[in-house]
């Protein structure tokens, strides 16, 4: 409560340095009552399309106003009602539309320093037409020698020209043709589409619901009636799946859900009401539903497994920690470690969630080597599940050296052997899914480009993180590494998995698997990477008397 | 036996080799050993990578130690007991498995297959080097490769040393040819200059005459000449030149119906036969026992990928098909090369010539005649020559001739940027700049000397370069040497194999997703030899053919050239061991697994 309550607090000291700056307080007024009026529920599932697939107007339109925005919606108003707003008002150049994510970038474009957003007249009196110019020629020449402030400046140029595009309602005539030729211009080659389309914008002027509610259902009538290529034909029918998919927020819920249940696992309230593993489970079955038919719908609304960019690796490995955490769970009845699988479940979904610019929840479809879906789905499924394995093997270290280090070093023995058990059978069964991930990788490669093994680094650092693992298991048996000893290094492996996964992509930038992940996030994984060094490090550090004595075998 | 195994397990070599802290040590080594392939990798390119961890002998040194570790282990535990089972198994999946890659090290192919659309090939290139040599007027080409290294040094080979009389003094793994591809100036004395490339299937080069200091070179199989002409060229005159040839284009599509084939004793000279090529056209004909068969006819035949095609420029062909005692042979006729013969002793005893009676080679000898005019003074034409006259007043283009043995064979006007196909070969040559060099350096134009460089980061692995009998050769050249009286060409460049069978390559195509440029997929449709079921080559649909596999890898789209489609050719002998020892591997895992849980221990092992 208090915490709410600071936040309030805050904002109201937020609020008057954000004044807007292009139109008064009543224009805005008469803009949001206008925008809030607009019913999209008929629009919303007509198909439009863009970046080479079929998609709702409602998810275009989602991602337009994320790109221009930051967020999925402003003032209070939906995506879609916006966007029509937008193209049907006369305040639009006067609205705060345009996000300039690079905050030093305020200043070369000469812009008030005391927001983050502006209005389209206003980037389009700032410097950025003298400042772009050179960047564009820039780019022409050679992309890569482009620096951060040069993409940053070409990413607010597009914003603008977005935003134009949607005030001169070129955004949506290009995208209502579903079989756009390239000899032809963007409305040029349908113009009874153009027409349907304009006669919708102006009944939603005349602000008569019933003149709307025709207009609009006559526009997806004439939409829907076009020819569409093959290739897209099968996602005609998904329009309405994805609407409501994207209502509904599954992957948010089901980790506020595992966050609240994570917390009462492990804060080790009500332990005595969970002896029952069934009761735990049960307790985890909606949270996990809920996840599961999130995934489903993005398989069926794609018609590929959603693993090809980092935000669907990233909800599909929350699935296995969960999944695993339960197998765990059940085998080993351990509920705090279970809680706190399932809190790293829910930070993993609700940080995917909450930062949609970095990490593209977009269902486009992917470069041409992805399009073999079975072989696809089978190596990118069995490795990134690998991953959450290892995240396991992860989080169950970093218990241990925590609840130690808490400890001052004198944890319970049958404590470290019991997290060391979970550990190592983790372990176990993350080197068999990746050892068989790779395999099928190779299998795929063989298949696709006529070898099995070709040293490219992503398939050369997955080995190393399973050769890391497997090294830490036979350390084990060797007798080098008792069940402290395990537990500490498995966070210390796992940044090998970590550079198998994101590291080989940002790090290194080579190879052939170089597709399917957007860039940025360093900074997110740059920290964990520094917390997990400075923890490991502290723990060999006040800990090491442990270390030393534990390299002995224990018992022989 | 018992006892010679529990004399080798007590063995202290044999006990460290099967150790499980060597099998922990070994990982550990080969993980941050391929590790550093990888920064290798982004920091240069693939190849490098290749050539400094993955293919370097002290690598596979290690992957062996691997393999004794593991197969030590293995023997080590032996006679096994049923807790044994996972163990077994996963290290024999994984010994299969190394050993199938081994196989696949040793035997393998992996490489590339060149076609363009309309054309075949057969020509697979590695990634490893070769100079290839041939004799003048010999068809036999000596192959000696040798791998890519990137250290500099000498190499020796002394069966090419024995064969050529020439030796092989250094190699640069990276290298330059100084001034190469450069500007026009500085060149020494005043005069002309003129720039061009050739291109062949032995070589791609960009070169430079210089009136003056060096108005005269060989490349490959021609010498190539530059020849100043003095005064102006009037419009008039060019213009009744277009006229020439638009006339010799005229005379030509009108001669093909009464054209002829000769059938020559290739010994004797003396004509066995002659049909028209009307007759030849319904059906083949026998002279003695060869039975001859036309296969094709051109129009505008060129010479790509050792086959022919048709082109751009006039230039009547035909394929010939020979067969004798269930055997063939594959000949190639020209209207406008009468000597030529894919074989210079002929094939069966044969020889084959065009006979078109009367106008097509008038006709041509007239407009040749006087064209020739034009070319100012006498010079010494025999072998074969290229010409390019050039007029300092019209620096936008030459006169190309074309001598073969003191005889026109070709005459051109070649603007800048245009290309002209030669009867050699396949050579072709592209016009670059031309300029009037005033003077002011004073040494006299060589050729660009080569110069060792870095390797750049994140680009292709440059041209590498050999200095053979005194003389650099970059990777892709050719040069000419005299031994004694015989004329040797030597060639450098990437090694390849041929697959025993063409692709031929009909149709190529890219599909983008609708409204993008994004490629959705892209495919060939080839068929292999002259067969006529064509198949649909694309990703993961690759043809399989004998022991060949041919994968769709990439392509080449230019504007105003046929496509070329790129295919990697692998034929790998280890792939069943790899799979088996796979499947083997993941199944062991699995046992392993499974047969350390309590339910298995309670419901087997207890009961056991």
């Amino acid at each position: 409560m208090k915490a709410i309550g600071l936040l309030t607090l805050l904002l109201a000291f937020l609020l008057p340095l954000s004044a807007h700056a292009g139109l008064d307080e009543a224009a805005l007024e008469k803009f949001k009552a206008y925008a809030s009026s607009i019913d999209t529920k008929i629009i919303d599932p007509m198909p439009v399309q863009n970046h080479g697939r079929i998609k709702p107007f409602q998810t275009y339109a989602r991602e337009a106003t994320l790109y221009l925005t930051g967020k999925y919606g402003i003032l209070g108003l939906s995506a879609s009602q916006l966007l029509l707003a937008i193209v049907t008002s006369e305040a639009a150049p006067d609205l705060e539309l345009i996000n300039v994510r690079d905050v030093a970038l305020r200043l070369p474009l000469d812009l008030p320093k005391d927001r983050k957003i502006f209005t389209l007249r206003e980037i389009e009196s700032s410097r950025l037409a003298s400042l772009a110019g050179p960047v564009m020629e820039k780019q022409k020449l050679d992309e890569k020698s482009l620096n951060q402030t040069d993409k940053n400046i070409i990413e607010v140029a597009q914003q603008m020209w977005l935003l134009r595009s949607v005030i001169q309602g070129e955004f949506f005539f290009s995208a209502i043709d579903l079989d756009p030729k390239p000899s032809e211009s963007p409305h040029g080659g349908k113009p009874e589409l153009a027409s349907a389309f304009a006669a919708y914008l102006r009944s939603l002027q005349m602000n008569s619901s019933q003149q709307a509610k025709e207009a609009a259902e006559a526009l997806v009538a004439k939409v829907r009636s076009q020819d569409v290529p093959e290739v897209f034909r099968a996602y005609m029918d998904k329009m309405s799946t994805e609407v409501l998919y994207n209502r509904l927020h599954l992957f948010f819920f089901a980790g506020l859900l595992y966050c609240v249940v994570g917390l009462i696992f492990a804060s080790g309230l009500m332990s005595q009401k969970f002896t029952n593993p069934l009761r735990v489970l049960s307790l985890v079955l909606f949270p996990f539903l809920l996840h599961v038919s999130g995934f489903a719908m993005r398989v069926y609304i794609t018609g590929f497994a959603p693993v090809t960019n980092m935000y669907g690796t990233m909800v599909w490995m929350a699935l296995g920690v969960v999944a695993f955490g339960s197998l765990l769970y059940f085998w080993y009845r351990h509920l705090f470690v279970y809680g706190i699988l399932l809190l790293g479940a829910s930070l993993t979904l609700i940080l995917t969630e909450s930062i949609p610019l970095i990490l593209s929840p977009d269902l486009d479809p992917v470069v041409a080597v992805l399009r073999s879906n079975f072989w696809l789905t089978i190596h990118v499924l069995t490795v990134t599940i690998s991953y959450a394995a290892f995240t396991i093997a992860m989080l169950t270290g970093n218990t241990a050296i925590v609840r130690t280090l808490l400890k001052g070093g004198a944890l319970p023995q049958a404590a470290v052997e019991e997290m060391a058990k979970i550990c190592y059978r983790i372990i176990q069964i993350g080197v068999l899914l990746l050892t068989t991930g790779i395999i099928l990788g190779g299998w795929w490669a063989d298949y696709s480009w006529g070898r099995f093994w070709g040293w490219d680094p992503k398939e050369t650092w997955a080995l190393i993180a399973d050769l890391g693992f497997l090294a830490l298991l036979h350390a084990r048996y060797a007798g080098w590494a008792n069940s402290f000893v395990l537990l500490a290094l498995s966070p210390v492996a796992y940044l090998l998995v970590l550079m198998a996964w994101y590291g080989v992509n940002f790090i290194l930038a080579a190879g052939l698997h170089s597709y399917g992940f957007s860039s940025g996030g360093t900074i997110a994984v740059v920290t964990f990477v520094v917390v997990q060094v400075i923890l490991i490090a502290l723990a060999a550090w006040t800990l090491r008397g442990k270390f030393t004595a534990l390299l002995q075998r224990p018992g022989a | 036996m018992k006892k010679i195994l529990a004399g080798i397990q007590q063995n202290k070599v044999f006990k460290f080799a099967s150790s499980v802290k060597m099998a922990v040590l070994v990982m550990l080594l080969l993980g941050a050993v391929v590790a550093v392939g990888t920064i290798y990798e982004s920091r240069y390119n693939a190849q490098v990578a290749g050539l400094m961890v993955y293919r370097t002998p002290w690598f596979l040194a290690l992957l062996c130690l691997l393999w004794i570790n593991i197969f030590s282990a293995a023997v080590s535990r032996i006679p096994y007991k049923r807790r044994h089972t996972g163990f077994v198994v996963t290290h024999l999946g994984m010994l299969t498995l190394l050993i199938g890659s081994g196989v696949t090290y040793l035997y393998g192919l992996d490489g590339q297959l060149f076609v363009q659309e309309g054309s075949r090939s057969r020509v697979v290139e590695l990634t490893d080097l070769a100079i290839r040599t041939a004799r003048d007027g010999s068809n036999e080409v000596h192959i000696f490769p040798f791998a890519r290294s990137l250290s500099r040094g000498a190499l020796k080979n002394d069966d090419f040393s024995l064969l050529t009389g020439l030796s092989i003094q250094e190699y640069l793994p990276a290298a330059t040819r100084k001034g190469e591809g450069g500007g026009m100036g500085g060149s020494g004395a005043p005069g002309l200059k003129v720039s061009f490339g050739l291109k062949s299937q032995f070589f791609d080069v960009s070169e430079t005459l210089h009136s003056s200091s060096k108005p005269e070179m060989q490349m490959g199989p021609a010498r190539i000449r530059l020849v100043e002409e003095s005064g102006a060229v009037s419009v008039a005159e060019s213009q009744k030149e277009n006229k020439k040839g638009n006339q010799r284009e005229k005379i030509k599509e009108a001669v093909a119906p009464g054209a002829t084939l000769v059938v020559l004793n290739a010994k004797t000279g003396k004509i066995m036969a002659e049909w028209p090529l009307s007759l030849l056209r319904r059906k083949s004909q026998m002279a003695g026992n060869v039975g001859i068969i036309l296969e094709k006819e051109f129009a505008k035949a060129i010479v790509s990928n050792n086959h022919l095609v048709e082109g751009d420029n006039p230039n009547p062909a035909l394929e010939i098909r020979l067969t004798k005692d269930g055997k063939e042979a594959r000949e190639i006729v020209f209207q406008k090369h009468p000597s030529f013969s894919l074989s210079p002793e002929g094939f069966y005893g044969l020889r084959l010539m065009w006979g078109g009676k009367g106008e097509s080679v008038m006709g041509e000898e007239a407009v040749s005649s006087s064209l020739s005019t034009i070319a100012s003074e006498p010079q010494d034409r025999s072998g074969n020559v290229i010409e390019f006259h050039v007029n300092k007043n019209q620096l936008d283009r030459v006169h190309l001739q074309l001598f073969k043995n003191n005889q026109s064979v070709l005459q051109k006007e070649l603007k800048k940027g245009e290309t002209a196909e030669t009867p050699w070969m396949g050579m072709k040559i592209t016009l670059g700049d031309l300029a009037f060099v005033e003077g002011g350096g004073t040494a006299p134009a060589s050729e660009g000397e080569v110069m060792p460089i870095e390797i750049p980061f994140r680009s292709p692995l440059p041209r590498s370069a050999l200095r053979v009998g005194g003389q650099w050769l970059m990777e892709g050249e050719s040069r000419h040497f005299l031994n004694g009286n015989e004329n040797i060409e030597v060639y450098y460049g990437l090694n390849s194999v041929e697959i025993p069978f063409d692709i031929q390559l009909h149709k190529f195509e890219k599909v983008d997703y609708p409204g993008t440029e994004t490629a959705m997929s892209f495919q060939s449709m080839v068929s292999v030899n002259d067969e006529s079921t064509q198949t649909l080559i694309r990703m993961n649909e690759p043809l399989i053919r004998d022991d060949y596999i041919i994968y769709q890898s990439s392509y080449i789209l230019n504007p105003n050239q046929k496509p070329v489609s790129i295919f990697s050719v692998n034929k790998d002998p280890g792939r069943t061991l790899k799979y088996i020892g796979a499947v083997i591997l993941v199944l062991g895992i699995f046992l392993f697994i499974v047969m350390r849980t309590k339910w298995y221990l309670k419901r087997f092992a207890g009961a056991a």
